[in-house]
This record gives C-alpha cells, sequence and structure tokens, in this order.
C-alpha cells in the first residue's frame, strides 16, 4: 500500500487548505458539528505552513484529483426543505481509496450521486479531475431495462467512447451471462444485472470508481472476481465506497468519511472510524 | 453547477482564466465532438429501447405515424369527399397530420424525457438536455421519414401532385421542430417542477390542437379568426408547409420571420427552463 502514502499526504495538505476557507463561512449550524469537524479545524495548521496552502489550488486544478468543496444538497419534500448534506468537503487523491460511513438515511447515496454528477447540487461544487465511473448501486441506474445486455453494451461504449467490439468482448467474459445477454435487462435476476453493471464499469477503466453498497452481490465466485478486478488489476484507481462491511472497508481502504446528519469527517484511522460509526 | 465552479476558480485561482482562454477554442471543439457521440447514442439507444429487434424493429419508428397519417388520410377521404375548398382531402390530410404529429409527439416526448429518463443522468457526460435533444431530433427524423414514405406511395398512385418547393418545406419543418422542441424544453421543466401542470397538461394540449392550423387553411377564416390563429407560431408553420407542398395556386398566410424568432425565444426559455429543473431533479 505504499503507493497511497504520497497522493494521500497530498490530499491532506489541499483538505485543510479548503477547509480554512469553509470554516469562515459556515453560517448554517443546524446540526452539532461532530466534535473536531475536518472542515471547522485547521486555522492552526494553516497558519503554520501558509506556503504550501498557497500552492494547494494549482495542484488541486491542474492534477487528478476529485475535490468536493462545501456540498449542500436539499429536497423541497411534502414536510418541508430536507438538508440531506450539509456542507461536505472532502478530497481524493489518484489511487485512494475511502470508505463512507453512516446510518441509513444519513445521504451516503446522495453524496455519491452528487460526486458521480448524476444530481445538481444546492451548494458547493465538485471538481472532477479523474475520469470517474457512474455509481453502482441497487438501483441499477445507467443502464436501460427495455434493452438487451448487449445492446446496453453498445451504449456505454459510445458513451464513453469505447471500441465496441473490444468491449463486448470484455463484458461478456467478465460477467459470465452467456446467451442471456441478448435477453432484455427487465429479464434479469438482480444478481445478474449487477454481474452486468459491473462488468461495463470494469470494461470502461475509470481513474475513480463510485460503489454504493453494492460490493457484496452476486455467488462467492463472481465476488472474489470483483475484488481482484477492482483492487488487484485496478489498484492504482481511487475509489468511494459506501459499505456497511467491516472487514471489505478495513482490508481495502486509506481513509474512511463518517456521516451524521448531514455533516461529515474524514478519519485517516479506518478502524477508528469503523469504532464510530459502530457507536452511532 | 457551472456557475458554482466558475465562481470557485476565480476566487481561488485567478490564473485559471487565462489558461482557459488559451485553451478555450480548442476545448470547445473537442466537447463538441463529445456532445455529438453522446446525442448520437441516445439516439440509437432511444430507437433500440423503444422499438427493440423484435419483427421490423425500429422501423416502427416510421410505422407508427404512417399508420396514423394513413389512417387519417382514409378516414377524411370518406368524410369529406376527394376535395374540400379547392384543395384535394389526401393533400390537406397528409400535410396537416404530418406538422400536427410532429407537434403533439415533441410535446409528449420532451415532457416525459426527465421522468422516463433519469437513469441516463448516471452518465457523467449525459445530461438532461441531451436525452431532451436525442428525442427531439429523432422525433423530427422519425416523423418527416414517415411522411416522406406516405407522400411517396400516395404520389406513385397518383393521389397528391408533386412538391412545388422543398426548401420552404423543409425550413417549416425545421422550425417547427424548434419552436415545438422549446416548448417541449419548457413544459417538461414545469412538469417536473409542479404536479399541477402535469394534471393540466392534456387538457391544454387538447384544447391547443385547433391552435396547430392542422384543420383549415387560415385563409377560410374571417379577418378576425385570422389575426387570432397567427399569433401562433404553429400555424404559421402549417401554412408554410402547405405553401411549399401547394404553391401560389392557393393564399397562405405566414410570416417565416414571426415563425423562427418565436422558435428562438421558445428554445431560450426552454433551456433556462431545463437548467432550473435539473438542479431540483431527484434521481431515484
Amino acid at each position: 500500500m505504499s503507493f497511497l502514502d504520497k497522493p494521500a499526504g497530498k490530499a491532506k495538505a489541499a483538505g485543510r487548505a479548503v477547509g480554512t476557507i469553509v470554516a469562515t463561512s459556515i453560517t448554517s449550524k443546524r446540526a452539532k458539528i461532530l466534535e473536531g469537524e475536518r472542515t471547522l479545524r485547521g486555522s492552526q495548521d494553516d497558519l503554520e505552513r501558509p506556503s504550501r496552502d498557497l500552492a494547494v489550488p494549482d495542484r488541486a486544478f491542474s492534477q487528478n484529483a476529485v475535490i468536493v468543496d462545501r456540498l449542500v444538497k436539499s429536497y423541497d419534500g411534502e414536510a418541508g426543505n430536507v438538508r440531506v448534506l450539509d456542507g461536505i468537503s472532502f478530497d481524493i487523491g489518484p489511487g485512494e481509496k475511502i470508505a463512507v460511513l453512516g446510518k441509513n438515511g444519513a445521504g451516503k447515496s446522495t453524496l455519491v450521486k452528487l460526486i458521480g454528477g448524476v444530481e445538481q447540487p444546492t451548494s458547493g461544487f465538485v471538481h472532477r479531475g479523474m475520469s470517474m465511473s457512474w455509481p453502482l448501486s441497487f438501483g441499477g441506474g445507467g443502464m436501460s431495462n427495455t434493452m438487451s445486455g448487449l445492446d446496453n453494451t453498445r451504449f456505454i461504449a459510445r458513451v464513453y467512447n469505447r471500441p465496441i467490439d473490444e468491449t463486448i468482448d470484455f463484458v461478456a467474459d467478465f460477467a459470465e451471462l452467456g446467451k442471456y445477454l441478448r435477453y432484455p435487462v427487465n429479464t434479469y435476476s438482480s444478481g445478474m444485472r449487477m454481474r452486468l453493471a459491473f462488468a461495463l464499469t470494469m470494461a470502461v477503466d475509470f481513474e475513480c470508481y463510485l460503489i454504493d453498497e453494492v460490493l457484496g452481490v452476486g455467488d462467492h465466485r463472481f465476488q472474489k472476481k470483483c475484488r481482484e478486478a477492482l483492487f488487484g488489476r485496478r489498484g492504482h484507481s481511487a475509489m468511494i465506497l459506501v459499505s456497511h462491511h467491516r472487514q471489505t472497508v478495513l482490508e481495502y481502504c486509506s481513509k474512511a468519511l463518517v456521516l451524521k446528519r448531514g455533516r461529515s469527517r474524514l478519519f485517516d484511522d479506518v478502524e477508528f472510524a469503523l469504532d464510530l460509526y459502530s457507536t452511532l | 453547477m457551472t456557475l458554482a465552479t466558475e465562481q470557485g476558480d476565480a476566487r481561488i485561482n485567478p490564473k485559471a482564466d487565462r489558461r482557459r482562454n488559451r485553451r478555450g477554442l480548442r476545448d470547445f471543439a473537442s466537447r463538441l465532438a463529445a456532445q455529438w457521440r453522446v446525442i448520437r447514442a441516445l439516439m440509437i439507444r432511444d430507437m433500440m429501447s423503444r422499438y427493440g429487434r423484435e419483427n421490423i424493429g425500429f422501423l416502427w419508428l416510421i410505422g407508427e405515424p404512417v399508420l396514423l397519417i394513413g389512417g387519417i388520410i382514409v378516414l377524411w377521404s370518406l368524410m369529406k369527399g376527394t376535395v374540400t375548398h379547392g384543395i384535394s382531402v389526401v393533400t390537406f390530410a397528409l400535410t396537416g397530420y404530418s406538422m400536427l404529429t410532429l407537434w403533439r409527439h415533441l410535446i409528449s416526448r420532451g415532457t416525459n424525457a426527465l421522468k422516463l429518463n433519469t437513469g441516463l443522468l448516471f452518465h457523467q457526460n449525459v445530461r438532461v438536455l441531451d436525452t431532451i435533444i436525442a428525442q427531439i431530433l429523432m422525433e423530427m427524423i422519425s416523423t418527416f421519414l414517415s411522411f416522406l414514405l406516405c407522400y411517396v406511395l400516395l404520389y406513385i398512385f397518383g393521389y397528391v401532385e408533386m412538391v412545388y418547393d422543398p426548401l420552404t418545406m423543409a425550413l417549416a419543418w425545421i422550425m417547427m421542430t424548434m419552436f415545438g422542441g422549446g416548448a417541449a424544453l419548457c413544459l417538461g421543466g414545469l412538469v417536473q417542477a409542479s404536479n399541477a401542470v402535469e394534471r393540466m397538461l392534456q387538457p391544454v394540449m387538447y384544447f391547443t390542437l385547433p391552435l396547430t392550423g392542422a384543420f383549415y387553411l387560415v385563409d377560410w377564416l374571417p379577418e378576425q379568426g385570422r389575426q387570432f390563429v397567427l399569433l401562433f407560431p404553429m400555424v404559421h408553420a402549417q401554412e408554410m408547409f402547405r405553401a411549399g407542398f401547394i404553391g401560389p395556386r392557393l393564399t397562405f398566410y405566414y410570416d417565416g420571420w414571426y415563425l423562427f424568432l418565436s422558435s428562438l425565444i421558445s428554445l431560450g426559455i426552454g433551456l433556462s427552463v431545463i437548467k432550473y429543473a435539473e438542479r431540483k431533479l431527484h434521481v431515484g
């Protein structure tokens, strides 16, 4: 995991710089702020090394990084405005794997959708310096249910500018759906659907993967194959992993973001984050 | 979103401006290429997901409107005889119903686009606007091809004459697509924003039917009626289309510039409404 160290260190510095901007501008404090929250910390840190912080934005916008800055998302609901995310800031360097932890309804999926550009934030912005996969989730978004797996593959290849034949070969080989690849996706079981979705994202070969709780899907053999592909061959790609599975998070992630009532905190100590999450 | 990013850039990085200018043109070209690639993929996908590969497959894209237009031609011929007010009923029905079909399909597909295609937004380079543009283009092409098929068949069997001015017809078709597309974008955004609009859409669309000019020539109307219906750009498009088809044998009332300007305005409003609706969109 040594390749993670350098980008992680850089990212930390960038995070602080973003943090200083945030610290002066956060006005809404509806939720109790988690102790030592990342977005509010750091005025001392920044005074200590101003030179490096000044250099950060240049790095941030020119190099491969995903930067999430003061992300706010609220929905108009029956019972008034619901603020799901309330000022989330963090960033991901190349190859970094971050776990997102939080209770059901804490806003994990919303965060992933905003980062993937599926929905637009109410305020704040996401800078995407890497090629990002679409969020892999149980809803099976990104595929068209009435089309066959094969036509879906062709569509993905066209949208992401990949050679169509090679993509089909890869997907057929990876998903192992056999003749069912020629049937409409709405006839698939949920396991088969996830196989196809996984194969499609692998075929495009993104620099950053967004995975929303679907890592535990499929039979044992396919799970192994997915892990092999995601963490073995594509060990260089960054990842945002929403998971409730302690073992997976501990094994693969170098950082963990804990979400609570729309606020977030990033931990470098994954084990500590998991313990905290279990007490939420 | 773009706005926020730009503000962010300017605040943090003043150098970004200069750099962006330098790369501007090349960026624009490559983005345009990407945009076209995405829209093309969406059009193919639209075709495949609607009609699949069963029986005649995507040819239904043309077959569906042909059945409708053909049915109407037969029906009207039975009801009204062969000639009415000096225009053959077949010509009248063919021109009227092709335009009407285009208008109705544009609106209904535009309004449903946001609801039915949200799954597509999972792909970062597919935006709401792309999905609607793809549908509008698809509708324009497919309805035109079915008009062409009907026309060729009817021409072979001698029911219609050679068209007088294809260019005028094509312009009318394109501007109708622009105006209808703008209206579809507006309504699509409004439907997303409010349920009430969605409920009202059906009756409102029904009442716009006489305002498309498909069921009469403006020439047949009294002066006051003329002035009223000519407020609606759809009537201009319809008259222009028929003028191109029939020629100066009959009198047609239309103003190409009025149609063009209202198309631009409706597209402009449509784009901003969609931009607004996109921010509010909740993707399942």
